[in-house]
């Protein structure tokens, strides 16, 4: 018991003189802190980043550059996200008034608006169906003098606060007919209204054919759809009618086509979900990507990617090389043949092309690209063990413990191998590096998970989009990757002076 | 042992390799992938395909002969330089490959030698001048550029030098107009394309260079504690007769080797050297058909980058044979 003791005491002094002089070493420190920082980085990614870092499409507009570049010259004309309500939908009597909208009409008290409980206009599936909608009457009894026209315009202005235009508007608007009697169709425009002047983007005739049906224009109402771009051909809906800093509207009018005397009229309409999104032309801290994604949540989540593979398959592949070397030195002869002529063989392998066709091969999941780095990286380690423990073996420490009766893998564990646990820890450290940079480099190339975003995955995107002149696209990670990769290189050169005394005196 | 049973084992050796090889190209490409998904790479993805259908396929390809004519078939084909057609642009790999190597070539070639150069010129004076300020910056910069991706390397060039100042192209190897409207001045067309080659050759240059300024600064740190460069001081040799006649004879026998070792890691930085720069070279070529899942023109570049790295190997060790008195051919 006491020896045991005293042996655990030994390796506590000894640890206690590691940690002495390893904090002796710049190096070593440099390396310790950006390494901490990237591992309390992939720790707190899931909080500091509220977006999925793959499936939140659309958080901004497409290739947003981040908000505080607006402060910067240059910048004055980014605009970020705006919409006019975050809960849409007229979902209580007094909505209407609550969201602020305007309700003009011609001629005035033609129509009859309030709040019906129990009719939605939304589709079935939609979360706004059981909310109820805004109920918009009109009639007039057969023998009362006609209009001609009666307009209803529902309305909401807004004031847009950025010199420059948002980079998408994306309308919205939920509309059933339940009555319609006298008439032959009744017209709906929903528009924007720029500086006081009106602008369509989409309009409807409600006729027989759609009696009764939930009509959900949906993409229709966005800058981007083919009928709204058409309107405003060749320029960009939301630059041709964003025009800067002011007052805009934007809302929906029903147009009911009144002049026969002699019937009665009756129209009778369900509406609700009008609302407004504009995508701002910068987002977040480091803008968004092709498909409107956070970069910043993508650089976070792309840390834990980066320490999984290089520490796994760096593991892996040294556990594997440590292996081989210890058998093939220690034993010698026929082993030692087989394993060596088999090392030599991987070694003269083209190491990027197998990778890329392995991964092509098999499908470059995470833990393929993991398996594969693992499986391919260990050649050179094992040839290094094994050099060292040829010289060990022949020790007389090595002698005393075979005459005194040790077989082979008692020799092997409790002799050879602590004396090649410096190296061992040194070479994990340095081949940590390369197995992020070659991951990276397998992304960069297309050779990524779908399912995962990884720091290579994103300058894949960056020169797949032509977006290379993005700076705070392309920095980021290739920082990222060049500064952790570093970080292990420190690491390993720092622990290779002290592990290695020899070393120590030759610097 | 003399110089020809040297030559006589390394030749058996190479031979060896290049059959492991070729058998391993064979494992990987058509055992690998199975036989569905051969068949599915021929009639394309989730199509319907009936037993006729396949049996045609199989009969076709010789998918149902046994696995011995199959290896047979293959050695022939890969031996006789028919490396297959390849599926995105169905013209035959080794007509691809022709149009595709030059520029690789030049690209390689040209950074080689400038890597080679710089290297082993920063190597030297930083090994005579051992400590100071260049030795320092020169070591701190190749560490950097080993630990900075390439592919970083070269996005950050073009960020800077395409994009920013505006003075040198961001890709390709010859402006697009050149393909129906042809220059026929000769001075435009070098000087045009020496612009276009200046950024990935620089950053293929900056892959390497820092392997050979380590390499050099080590062993020339080891021959010039020797003793007769003690002697040649002692004589009154310039200094620079020291360094270059005397250290630098005695330490450039391990670059010769390490040149050609290097050789496997310069393939890969070559093949994301060309994808990020769109030079129209194998790495790109490697690059279209990863997107494509292009395996006959992936098996030919696996093939040509290990067959390439054997030769280069072997030529080394010649080579090392020859220059070193010492060497007793073992």
């Amino acid at each position: 018991m006491s020896a045991r003791r005293a042996a655990l005491d030994f390796q506590w002094r000894r640890f206690k003189g590691f940690l002495k002089q390893f904090g002796k070493s710049k190096r070593a420190i440099i390396g310790i802190v950006v390494l901490v920082f990237y591992v309390g980085f992939a720790l707190v990614a899931p909080f500091v980043t509220p977006y999925d870092p793959l499936y939140s499409n659309f958080l901004a507009g497409e290739f947003a550059k981040p908000t505080w570049l607006s402060g910067l010259p240059g910048g004055s004309s980014l605009s970020q996200n705006m919409q006019l309500f975050s809960t849409p939908g007229f979902s209580s009597p007094s909505s209407l008034q609550d969201q602020g909208w305007n309700v003009t009409q011609s001629p005035a008290g033609a129509f009859v608006v309030h709040y019906n409980k129990t009719q939605s206009a939304a589709l079935p599936n939609s979360t706004l169906a059981n909310t109820g909608s805004e109920e918009i009457d009109y009639s007039r009894t057969a023998g009362s003098p006609a209009p001609g026209v009666a307009i209803i315009t529902i309305s909401k202005s807004f004031v847009w606060p950025y010199s420059g235009s948002p980079w998408r508007f994306a309308g919205s608007l939920e509309l059933l007919m339940s009555e319609l009697q006298g008439v032959n169709a009744v017209k709906g425009d929903v528009f924007i209204s720029s500086l006081g002047l009106p602008l369509p983007i989409y309009n409807v005739t409600l006729d027989r054919s759609l009696f009764g049906e939930a009509i959900s224009p949906g993409f229709s109402l966005d800058s981007h759809s083919s009928n709204v771009k058409q309107l405003y051909t060749p320029s960009d809906p939301a630059q041709y009618i964003f025009l800067g800093k002011g007052a805009y509207a934007y809302g929906v009018q029903f147009t009911v086509p009144d002049d026969n005397q002699a019937v009665s009229v009756g129209v009778k309409l369900f509406l609700t979900d009008l609302n407004l999104r504009l995508y701002g032309t910068s987002f977040g801290l480091l803008g968004t990507d092709q498909y409107g994604r956070d970069i910043f949540s993508q650089l976070a989540w792309g840390t834990r990617v980066s320490l999984l593979v290089g520490l796994v398959a760096s593991v892996v592949a040294v556990a594997i090389g440590l292996a081989v070397g210890l058998v093939a030195g220690y034993l010698g002869r026929v082993v030692d043949e087989v394993l060596m002529r088999s090392t030599d063989l991987l070694l003269v392998l083209p190491g990027l092309p197998l990778l890329i066709i392995l991964a092509a091969l098999l499908g470059p999941s995470i833990w393929n690209v993991i398996a594969i780095l693992a499986l391919l990286g260990w050649p050179g380690f094992a040839r290094i063990i094994r050099a060292q423990v040829l010289s060990i073996k022949e020790r007389s420490f090595i002698e005393a413990s075979k005459a005194a009766g040790s077989g082979v893998s008692h020799v092997i564990t409790k002799h050879v191998l602590p004396n090649v646990m410096g190296l061992t820890y040194v070479n994990l450290a340095l081949s940590v590096p390369t197995a992020i940079v070659t991951e990276a480099s397998l992304a960069f190339l297309g050779l990524r998970d779908p399912n995962v975003i990884s720091w290579g995955g994103m300058l894949n995107d960056v020169q797949g989009t032509g977006n290379v002149a993005s700076w705070w696209w392309v920095l980021p990670p290739g920082l990222s990757i060049a500064l952790l990769s570093l970080s292990f290189i420190l690491l390993g050169y720092a622990l290779d002076e002290i592990l290695n005394p020899r070393l120590r005196m030759r610097r | 042992m003399g110089l020809k049973t040297y030559l006589a084992k390394r030749i058996i050796y190479t031979l060896v390799l290049v059959f492991f090889v070729l058998t391993l190209n064979f494992i990987i490409f058509e055992l690998l992938p199975g036989q569905a998904s051969t068949i599915e790479a021929i009639t394309g993805k989730g199509s319907r395909v009936s037993q006729a259908q396949i049996q045609a396929i199989e009969n076709q390809y010789g998918l149902n002969q046994p696995l011995y004519v199959r290896y047979y078939k293959y050695m022939y084909n890969v031996l006789s330089l028919q490396f297959g057609i390849s599926l995105r642009t169905q013209h035959s790999v080794l007509q691809d490959l022709i149009s595709f190597l030059p520029n690789t070539l030049v690209l390689l070639g040209a950074s080689t030698i400038l890597a080679v150069v710089i290297g082993i010129g920063l190597g030297m004076l930083s090994a005579y001048k051992r400590g100071g300020a260049l030795d320092t910056s020169s070591v701190v910069a190749s560490l950097t550029t080993f630990s900075l991706p390439t592919f970083w390397m070269g996005l950050l060039a073009i960020l800077i030098f395409s994009y920013t100042l505006n003075i040198l192209p961001s890709g390709g190897n010859e402006p697009a107009f050149w393909a129906y409207n042809p220059p026929h001045n000769l001075l435009t067309i070098v000087s045009t394309q020496i612009q276009y080659a200046i950024l990935p050759v620089a950053v293929l240059t900056l892959f390497q260079y820092g392997f050979y300024v380590l390499l050099t600064r080590a062993t020339m740190l080891e021959t010039l504690n020797e003793d007769y460069i003690t002697t040649a001081r002692a004589k009154g040799v310039s200094e620079r007769n020291v360094l270059v006649k005397h250290a630098f004879k005695n330490a450039s026998l391990p670059l010769v080797t390490s040149v050609a070792l290097a050789f496997g890691g310069i393939l890969g930085g070559a093949i994301i050297t060309e994808t990020v720069f769109r030079w129209p070279g194998l790495g790109f070529w490697t690059f279209l058909s990863i997107q494509f899942r292009d395996t006959p023109v992936l098996q030919t570049i696996f093939y040509l980058g290990a067959m390439g790295i054997i030769i280069a190997n072997f030529v080394a060790d010649i080579l090392y044979g020859l220059i070193d008195p010492r060497i007793k051919y073992g």
